[in-house]
């Protein structure tokens, strides 16, 4: 289970060789019936549907699990590596919680040279599940070809309590990429589309917070979710030195911050029967040092970026299906003192825009029947500085829509391969009526990807 | 190897531990409940609240859900899996913790049709030969033995039960609920569940 979304330059790490060992051991071992699933499921020992809607796509119950720090246990291995005196009358095993997860796939861009590819990737190798009783994680190494890098990653301790009659659930998350810890898929981690196309070529605008920064900053936070109902978070992230991001197959961001730059998040989610409606917000204020070009060296100056996003998430729970709207916006103001003074930007003001608005349908035993639908829009301030290498010349506009269809063979019966094996197979289409500022050929990047991901 | 060397080690630990569990609020096997039912145990729907409610009504819906003897879709969906590793003894600690918290009512249903449900609930449908709730489910809605507490219950849920007893939906001892509930009318059974949200 898990996503990959953003591309960077990788390197090979010793963890490939580490990684193969473990999941060697994990093949040895006696299947368990039933839930043919990675090592969330293995660790709970709730099927996918439990969790997910339009996979990965959180349910409420899957929500929950992130929140309380990936550490709910009730499946058939125990969660800690030393057992705690409530579960020694289960006397369950320990086995790691990796998974492991390819995509296989085929990609026709028009755009492209050549315009039909065939290409395995990426390769991702997790960690996803408890360390301790509090303590758990989602981190994950990933080889997109040639090379291995550092991916989303986030580590968190989480508690429970009740103060004055009303439960709440505490937690630290340090994590490496802005939103990556949110649990509604309306932030830019973990939104739609979540498998694309490695080879596709895509818009090249977007806010920092829209994935810019993804495992080249590191950060820790606090947040607390009170009464099942309101969420907070404060974080502060910085940005990793350019001979971290290296080693971690991540280089390079667009500069250094100066100083932290601070992240919040509010959001209100109050449900009823099957009805659950989030309203929320985000945001990130970040003083950025670009890299000169010459090495590590960075200007004096710097740009700042101030990201504020707004969003909405409704899902309806049927006896055999799942609706989920979803809507984000995402708007940003760049004072660009660093970029203009060197003359990168023409302008010493910019700003940004995204938003998205999206409709999912799962159906059927464990949600393995998905239809997903999209329309996105960037657009913001003309810059002939900025995006002279688009091809506009000067804007950054570009909107189009997504519609896809999966289907998850292995959600209600064990696969016959092996029982935590799953797949989903999809086919997805990108129309663009702007690309890169213009109309004009915006049709030529049109991608059709078809792929089959396979977690295990 | 070190993982048989530790395994030994739990049993043999085990076989020296007391036999009987007492869970605190933090232990692993409660959050594996919480994780769905609350911290406090009121519920978070679909998953019903297991505050005050009868630890022998628990203890034997976690066996059905074991045995997939409970077949409605939400059971299939999340509880066959949560009771699937639960020994006898943890069965029986956790009906135990859940049944000493305090219960509060939900308060969601229709307060304009909660006289009525009160009326069902405390004379039954003489027309319909369903027999009053309050002879198996008690005065306060409180249930006894192995029959559930309803008051105070989610509306929704306790709507989507009664729909569902309809149905067909089974469990191990299922009689009289199919017949009753398959009679009631759909208004009814919104009356029925709205009155039982507010009981305390």
């Amino acid at each position: 289970m898990i996503i990959w979304k953003r591309r960077a330059s990788r390197q090979v790490t010793a963890l490939v060789v580490e990684a193969t060992a473990i999941v060697l051991a994990m093949l040895i071992l006696a299947p368990q019936p039933a839930q043919a699933l990675p090592s969330y499921a293995r660790q709970t020992g709730q099927p996918c549907g439990a969790c997910h809607t339009d996979f990965p796509a959180l349910t409420p119950f899957g929500r929950r699990f992130k929140l309380f720090g990936y550490t709910t246990g009730g499946g058939a291995y125990r969660t800690t590596i030393f057992p705690s005196s409530s579960d020694w009358s289960d006397e369950k095993p320990w086995v790691p919680p990796i998974s492991i997860m390819g995509i296989e796939g085929y990609t026709h861009q028009a755009s492209s040279q050549p315009s039909n590819n065939t290409q395995f990737s990426p390769f991702s190798i997790f960690w996803g599940g408890a360390i301790t009783d509090h303590i758990g994680a989602f981190a994950q190494v990933t080889d997109s070809v040639p090379a291995w890098s550092w991916d989303n990653t986030d580590v968190r301790y989480a508690n429970q309590t009740n103060v004055g009659g009303v439960d709440v659930a505490y937690g630290i998350t340090a994590n490496n990429n802005p939103t990556v810890q949110d649990v509604w898929n309306t932030t830019p981690a973990w939104t739609f589309p979540y498998a694309v196309s490695a080879l596709a070529g895509t818009p090249a605008a977007a806010t920092i917070i829209d994935g810019t920064l993804a495992a080249q900053v590191v950060s820790v936070g606090a947040y607390a979710y009170v009464d099942d109902l309101i969420y907070l978070e404060a974080s502060a992230y910085r940005t990793l030195d350019l001979g971290q991001q290296t080693a971690l197959g991540t280089c390079c961001s667009p500069g250094l911050f100066q100083g932290l730059a601070p992240y919040w998040r509010a959001a209100i989610e109050p449900h009823w029967g099957r009805n659950w409606w989030e309203l929320g917000t985000f945001g990130m204020i970040s003083n950025i040092h670009p890299f000169t070009g010459a090495g590590s060296a960075t200007f004096p100056q710097t740009d700042e970026y101030v990201d504020y996003g707004f969003d909405s998430q409704y899902q309806y729970q049927g006896d055999n299906y799942w609706l989920t709207l979803r809507g984000s916006y995402i708007h940003e103001n760049q004072t660009l003192n660093a970029s203009f003074a060197n003359s990168i930007s023409a302008n010493p003001k910019d700003d940004l825009n995204t938003l998205r608005a999206q409709a999912s349908f799962t159906y059927g035993a464990d949600n393995r029947i998905s239809l997903t639908g999209q329309h996105f829009n960037t657009w913001g301030s003309s810059d002939a500085g900025l995006y002279s290498g688009l091809a506009s010349g000067n804007s950054p506009n570009s909107d189009g829509w997504i519609a896809e269809i999966a289907y998850l063979p292995f959600m209600a019966s064990p696969s016959p391969i092996w029982p935590w094996f799953n797949a989903r197979i999809g086919l997805q289409y990108i129309w663009y009526d702007k690309f890169d500022g213009t109309t004009a050929g915006a049709a030529a990047n049109d991608t059709l990807f078809a792929y089959v991901w396979f977690a295990m | 190897m070190k993982l048989i060397r530790l395994n030994f080690a739990v049993l043999a630990f085990s076989l020296f531990a007391l036999p009987s569990l007492a869970f605190e609020a933090g232990s692993d096997s409660i959050r594996n409940c919480t994780w769905c039912h609350a911290q406090s145990g009121k519920g978070y729907l679909p998953a019903p609240r297991l505050a005050g409610q009868k630890p022998l009504y628990i203890e034997t819906q976690l066996l059905d859900f074991r045995e997939h003897a409970r077949d409605n879709p939400f059971s299939r969906q999340y509880m066959w899996g949560a009771a699937a590793h639960l020994g006898p003894e943890t069965r029986h600690a956790l009906a135990l913790y859940f049944a000493e918290l305090p219960p509060a009512p939900a308060n969601d249903g229709d307060r304009q049709l909660a006289a009525t449900g009160r009326a069902i609930y405390e004379e039954g449908i003489a027309e319909a030969n369903i027999v009053a709730c309050i002879a198996c489910h008690g005065p306060n809605a409180e249930g006894v033995g192995e029959i559930p507490r309803l008051g105070g219950l989610a509306y929704s849920y306790l709507k989507t039960r009664l729909r569902q007893w309809g149905e067909g939906y089974h469990r191990s001892a299922a009689a009289p609920m199919p017949r009753i509930a398959g009679t009631l009318s759909p208004t009814q059974i919104e009356a029925l569940a709205s009155y039982l949200s507010f009981v305390r």
